[in-house]
């Protein structure tokens, strides 16, 4: 069940009504219905999978009761390791079991053996990534004392299965979604209403830019032998622009229908592309796996302490589990080594945290430094961005390598009077993103247009502008893979 | 609560009174002769003896007004863009259920009859014309994507393009048929737009045609059909501007049609070969390359009804 689908449009009410409505304040009916309903909604992705996805909640559960009641810390880290060892063990086989078996049968290739390699036609069951992360940092805040384990199954099972968030993040942690799934909720107007607006931009993000997007990007990569260099740098921009308008698409619409729930989510995106250096751009982009990541893996690590062999080390193993994390190919592994690459100087020159503030804050234009910055890195970012669309690692070196020939300076191949609906809707994108950055969505605008009727007019010309420019082909959310 | 369902419920409220004057403006905008060809399957209006069938050329070509004069009925039901998959579906899911069995069937065979690019018509975006018993019939058939026949049945839902939007704030443009002289199916190609086009006589086009032998089998499975239920067909080639004799000849589709009419004994008329006419040489009855216009209708029909005379007896 897609977020932009019939089914989850009819879905949503239905659960929304049972929530707010035949619930009403009963918490533990509430939380009922929440899990009943996460697991309806996973159920419809596969079923079989739900299984899977009751086994790990328990896991942690399970292990979370039995790390707290230890006494002894080498009895606490044998739960820990137990838990870690499942998840990862189940993440492991059916994520990245095919390639390291191939991966290993290439090695002995190249050096004269043959081995008879044993493949499975593994599915990957959805949202593996995102649940097992979730179920994995409870158990972890529950071994460094930050988490007390909860004894109510039903609630624990609510914060890793919480349908928002199930299959695409964002990554919550205990400490944030338990304490509110645990707190009675009440319906609060502004915030139904600033829901259904983030929800309406997501939509926008989703279908209108991202979707669009795709059908170029999949056009340009999939036949990138036959493109100009100019085309090429075009499918690359779009690639750009589709990940970022279908994961934030995404997020939005998660932390929308949250909100309507009154359970607020994490937020996971800050206007990335507005960073003026990698540091930011990581601090703004997936933010809730960057800070998982530096949490649970780079902090436990010695994080930026210690010399620079540490804290080269340290980043490298940061951006490949990173970029690792995203799939079982190498060209993500690729796109991981790059951004550690971008990082570094960073990090060793201290100069990792310089922006931390909002880029060019009460202002309308960016300073020339600001503007170089940004372009800079998002330069950057495209380029890695390269790595992560194509299939293969070649492919990639082969796609780079063709953007600078002489067709560099031609006029892309892809663009014709069809573009333009798209061209313009990304103009407009970046301008309503540029000049709402100091928000945590771009609609948000009640505090702009004071006048009711202003900001209804602009709702609905959005929701027609969806109509109208969107891509309605069904296309899956690109982290839904994941 | 209460305050949020109430705002949401006129939000939802106004969505749908715009998508309405917007279904209103659509349905009324464009005028579809093809809705009168549904209809009269049901309706019944004119008693049929001979049913045409084809494409765009068909239905600008043959004006049956002209050959009722031998004393049969009949009707142009020839679309643009219509494969034989397409007929198949129509006649198998729309006619033959609804309509009396005719003697004959003229089919405006084109030399792009099997090339699935030219004939792009599918069936469930006809919904939008289908009557309504039609319609609900096909909603219950396995066969046709239910969605796509939902979706294609309202004009808000069929015509979502930006590229639509102008036209609800625009007449009807008139410039491309005589709607006036619409008459039991045939619709005359009014060149006044096709002028704008340069190229509009340059008969080039059928050097680039490829032929789908799923297209193939459907014809012939379609052609069966029709004998099995009694009915006489006639293939006939509507005349084009711009070639020669010679061009046809290497045409694959022709020879294919040749054969399967001799192997079927269907009469094939083929007036861009053996039965070309000074007709094809005259840019003035053509509206483009493979139109005829107003007059060339009229005149290519007057030359139709003398030599379906011999045949129809």
């Amino acid at each position: 069940m897609l977020f932009n689908s019939l089914g989850f449009a009819l879905f949503f009410p239905v659960v929304f009504i049972l929530y707010w409505f035949v619930a009403k304040n009963n918490l533990k009916a509430q939380n009922f219905i929440l899990l009943i309903s996460s697991y309806f909604f996973y159920a419809c992705w596969d079923y079989r999978f739900l299984f899977l996805l009751i086994f790990s909640t328990f896991l942690d559960y399970y292990t979370g009761l039995k790390i707290y009641e230890s006494k002894k810390r080498n009895t606490k880290k044998i739960w820990l390791l137990i838990s870690v060892v499942i998840n990862l063990g189940f993440l492991g086989f059916f994520k990245y079991y095919n390639f390291f078996v191939e991966s290993f049968a290439e090695v002995m290739n190249s050096v004269g053996f043959k081995p008879d390699i044993w493949t499975l036609h593994i599915i990957l069951p959805v949202g593996i990534s995102f649940y097992t992360f979730h179920g994995m940092s409870y158990v972890f805040d529950i071994y460094n004392d930050k988490v007390v384990p909860r004894k109510n199954f039903v609630n624990y099972s609510v914060f890793v299965s919480y349908f928002p968030l199930l299959v695409a993040g964002p990554i919550e942690r205990a400490t944030h979604l338990l304490p509110q799934v645990e707190s009675p909720r009440k319906f609060d107007y502004s915030k139904a209403v600033d829901g259904m607006r983030q929800i309406l931009w997501g939509l926008f993000k989703k279908i209108v830019i991202a979707d669009n997007c795709a059908t170029y990007v999949n056009m340009i990569f999939d036949n990138y032998q036959d493109q100009t260099g100019s085309t090429l740098v075009l499918g690359a921009l779009f690639f750009a622009f589709q990940i970022y308008g279908d994961f934030s698409g995404y997020s939005d619409i998660a932390l929308g229908s949250s909100r309507l729930l009154g359970i607020e989510l994490l937020r996971n995106f800050s206007y990335p592309y507005f960073s003026r250096d990698i540091a930011e751009f990581w601090r703004r982009w997936h933010m809730s796996l960057s800070s998982w990541f530096r949490d649970y893996l780079y902090i436990p690590l010695g994080g930026s302490k210690g010399g620079t062999w540490h804290k080269v080390r340290n980043t490298f193993i940061i951006f490949l589990v990173s970029g690792f994390w995203h799939g079982a190919n190498w060209t993500f592994i690729a796109w991981g080594a790059l951004n550690a690459i971008y990082f570094l100087p960073l990090l060793l020159s201290n100069r990792n945290r310089s922006n931390m503030d909002i880029v060019a804050q009460g202002k309308i234009f960016p300073s020339f430094r600001e503007a170089i910055g940004m372009a800079i890195t998002f330069g950057l970012t495209v380029f890695a961005w390269i790595f992560f669309r194509s299939d293969t690692v070649a492919d990639a070196i082969s796609y780079i390598g063709r953007i600078f020939s002489s067709s560099l300076l031609s006029f892309p191949g892809a663009i014709s009077s069809d573009t333009v609906p798209l061209m313009i809707c990304l103009v407009l994108f970046v301008i309503i993103e540029w000049l709402q950055r100091n928000k945590k969505y771009a609609l948000q605008i009640e505090g702009i247009f004071s006048s009711r009727l202003i900001r209804w007019n602009i709702y609905i010309a959005l929701a027609f502008l969806i109509y109208y420019v969107g891509n309605f082909g069904h296309h899956a959310f690109i982290y839904f893979q994941f | 609560m209460r305050k949020f369902l109430r705002e949401f419920g006129i939000f939802l409220l106004i969505i749908l009174l715009l998508a309405a004057v917007i279904n209103y403006r659509f349905g009324k905008h464009y005028y579809n002769h093809y809705e009168l060809q549904y209809r009269e399957i049901v309706e019944h209006k004119k008693k049929i003896d001979c049913i045409i069938l084809g494409t765009s050329h068909g239905t600008h070509g043959i004006r049956p007004e002209t050959l009722d004069s031998l004393g049969l009925g009949f009707y142009n039901f020839a679309m643009n863009g219509s494969s034989p998959e397409f007929y198949w579906n129509w006649y198998t899911n729309i006619f033959a259920p609804n309509h009396p069995k005719p003697k004959y069937c003229l089919w405006a065979t084109d030399w792009f009859l099997f090339d699935t690019v030219w004939l792009w018509r599918q069936y469930e975006q006809d919904s939008e014309y289908f009557p309504d018993s039609v319609f609900y019939a096909n909603l219950k058939s396995p066969d046709f994507k239910r969605q796509s026949l939902v979706l294609n049945r309202i004009p808000f839902t069929k015509y979502k393009s930006y590229k639509d939007l102008p036209n609800l704030f625009r007449r009807y443009d008139e410039s491309q048929f005589i709607i006036s002289k619409y008459k039991d199916g045939f619709l005359p190609y009014w060149p006044q737009k096709v002028e704008k086009f340069k190229d509009r006589y340059n008969n080039k086009l059928k050097d680039y045609f490829t032929i789908s032998t799923r297209q193939q089998q459907i014809f012939e499975k379609l052609v069966q059909r029709m004998k099995d239920d009694g009915i006489q067909l006639i293939f006939v080639n509507i005349p084009e501007y711009g070639s020669q004799k010679k061009d046809y000849e290497k045409i694959t589709t022709f020879q294919y049609l040749d054969s399967f009419a001799r192997k079927n004994n269907i009469p094939f008329l083929n007036y861009n070969l053996e039965k070309r006419t000074a007709i094809s040489d005259d840019k003035e009855l053509f509206a483009d390359w493979g139109h005829l216009n107003d007059k060339g209708s009229w005149e290519f029909s007057m030359i139709l009804r003398r030599d379906l005379s011999s045949i129809m007896r």
